[in-house]
């Protein structure tokens, strides 16, 4: 969604942003999409290039050469709802600057999902600016967004391994997906998936989802089928769910909503609810279709 | 920092349990309370699992609070609050929780309705589902108070709690209601903590103000990134946004409405 901003902005190229990369234990690398090895334990070292034209930045925003602009990193966690500054620095009067942004992000204030955005603000105005320029600190000239899915560990939820004989759940099944009614609610905090420890070819194939061998690559495959079909029926099942409505990012709505769309690109809510019902195994099929059951990899 | 994992009470369990606690008596509660309870699981994310030891002491620690407000008695109503601040600052001191673990409800059922059932219904008597099931962890009889804890703390401080009586209550979930908008920037939540009570109101009712700031503030958000400015700037961009909220509340609220400025804020 564009806001409208009531001061100049500059153009988008007085910041180029080269990728965001990560330290890991030979190096770094580029900062995937997605996370698979994240939990709360993990200290994220990332990084970036950024070249500013310091000076074309400050003209073509109305201010003076010596008006004080910043760039700032900006972290956002969709399961806890904060957010906070992990990194500034002030960016100088001269075009081509060089910025290595650099830092360290500790796992303890993040989960679901991470959004990055570096920020170039104005931090003090001085004599001289155009009417038209921004006055107040703080002010967004410009800036970008890079979103990075944590804890998509090989099923993509939080897991529990329990024996279901304590459980409501018929004591033989291989698993079972606990899903909340809240749509607006966070997504993690709201599904788990439970592994039955009486059925022990999946715990060993959960267990071993970092490498599995082919065994346990057909049970994993099988896992990954039905979780999806659960959340799909879940979604089609919850009166109040609805392609209309635009869910908080990382929410459980948000989540049933991207899963749909990937798994039906063509449907819209009420079209796979129909399809449903009119014929139920014809869908189940559809729903290996799309998610590649026991396809060999 | 190490996250410390604790028990996840799958819903079916928190339904039934408050189901029957609803009609026990706080004699029955107390012989309810436990360590452990077989629909609750781990989740096998990072962290080590919370000991009964420390589960424990947690517990003892908050009846010793209760007790201090009334527990088992009703208590006064400011001694409700202060027992609200004291076991704010004992979960976040000692739970051991991350605010990712601390985002997740059933966690938050695992302590209302196992190992808190007691207090849990001595401090909302006949409570709705959302007071102990966490369904709306604002709501929550103990997710809340971590919450504002979080939200509050100064880390670098000595007395790092000291912002954590600004808000009464019905103020405090204003702010947290605007979690994913402002609410979860712990920054402008601090900053606003500073700067409440030194605002000249002007006669303004107080909650009538605090959303008028907030709504102020939401807006600036569009165009201003909060995150990027120092403190004292912060600071004083909240007090802009408040002074700029007096003078049109106080504007357009006639005498006879000013009459509950100190109210519930």
């Amino acid at each position: 969604m564009s806001r409208a901003f009531p001061f100049i902005r500059p153009p988008r190229d007085v910041v180029r942003v080269g990728p965001w990369s990560r330290a890991v234990a030979d190096g770094v690398e580029e900062l995937p999409r997605e996370l698979p090895d994240w939990d709360y334990e993990t200290v994220l070292s990332l990084r970036r290039p950024v070249q500013v034209d310091g000076l074309r930045a400050r003209r073509s925003s109305g201010l003076p050469d010596d008006a004080e602009l910043d760039l700032t990193v900006r972290w956002g966690s969709s399961t806890c709802a904060l957010r906070g500054r992990a990194w500034r620095a002030p960016v100088p009067p001269r075009d081509g600057a060089e910025i290595g942004i650099e830092f360290d992000l500790d796992g303890d204030q993040l989960g679901g999902v991470l959004e990055l955005d570096t920020v170039l603000t104005l931090r003090r105005a001085t004599d001289g600016a155009s009417p038209a320029a921004a006055r107040r600190p703080g002010s967004v000239l410009w800036n970008d967004r890079f979103s990075v899915l944590l804890q998509g560990d090989a099923v993509l939820f939080p897991l529990a391994i329990a024996d279901f004989q304590d459980l409501p759940y018929p004591t033989g099944a291989g698993w079972f997906l606990e899903i909340g009614h809240d749509l607006e609610a966070a997504a993690l905090g709201s599904i788990l998936l439970l592994a039955n420890e009486r059925r022990k070819v999946v715990v060993d194939a959960l267990a071993a989802a970092g490498s599995p061998s082919e065994a346990d690559e057909r049970v994993l495959s099988a896992l990954r089928t039905d979780v999806q079909r659960a959340l799909i029926e879940h979604a089609l099942a919850h009166e109040d769910f609805s392609d209309d409505v635009e869910y908080p990012g990382g929410s459980l709505g948000a989540l049933l909503a991207a899963v749909l769309r990937t798994t039906f690109p063509a449907f819209g809510v009420e079209g796979l609810r129909r399809e449903r019902n009119a014929d139920p195994i014809l869908f189940t099929a559809r729903i290996h279709d799309a998610t590649d059951l026991l396809a060999s990899s | 920092m190490t996250s410390v994992l604790y028990p996840r009470l799958l819903d079916h369990a928190a339904r039934e349990l408050h189901r029957e606690y609803m009609d026990s008596t706080l004699e029955e509660l107390q012989g309810r309370a436990a360590f452990h309870h077989r629909a609750a699981v781990f989740a096998a994310t990072g962290g080590r699992r919370v000991t009964v030891d420390e589960l424990q002491d947690l517990r003892e620690r908050i009846v010793r609070a209760a007790e201090y407000a009334g527990y088992p008695g009703e208590g006064r109503r400011a001694d409700r609050a202060n027992f609200d601040l004291e076991v704010a600052k004992l979960l976040h001191q000692r739970s051991g929780l991350v605010a990712a673990e601390a985002a997740v409800r059933s966690i938050w059922a695992f302590l209302a309705l196992v190992l808190l059932p007691d207090v849990s219904y001595w401090r909302y008597p006949r409570p709705p589902a959302d007071r102990v099931m966490g369904t709306d962890i604002t709501r929550h009889v103990w997710g809340r108070l971590w919450w504002r804890a979080h939200l509050l703390a100064l880390p670098r401080e000595a007395d790092r709690y000291r912002l954590l009586d600004v808000f009464g209550e019905a103020a405090f979930d204003q702010i947290f209601a605007r979690r994913r908008s402002l609410g979860g920037s712990r920054a402008l939540v601090r900053a606003l903590a500073e700067t409440w009570p030194t605002i000249d109101r002007g006669g303004v009712n107080d909650r009538q103000l605090l959303r008028d700031v907030l709504k102020r503030l939401l807006r600036t958000s569009a165009v201003v990134e909060f995150e990027a400015l120092d403190d004292d700037e912060l600071r004083r961009q909240v007090a802009e946004a408040a002074a700029e909220s007096v003078a049109v509340l106080a504007e357009s609220e006639p005498l006879a409405g000013r009459r509950h400025a100190q109210d519930d804020a």
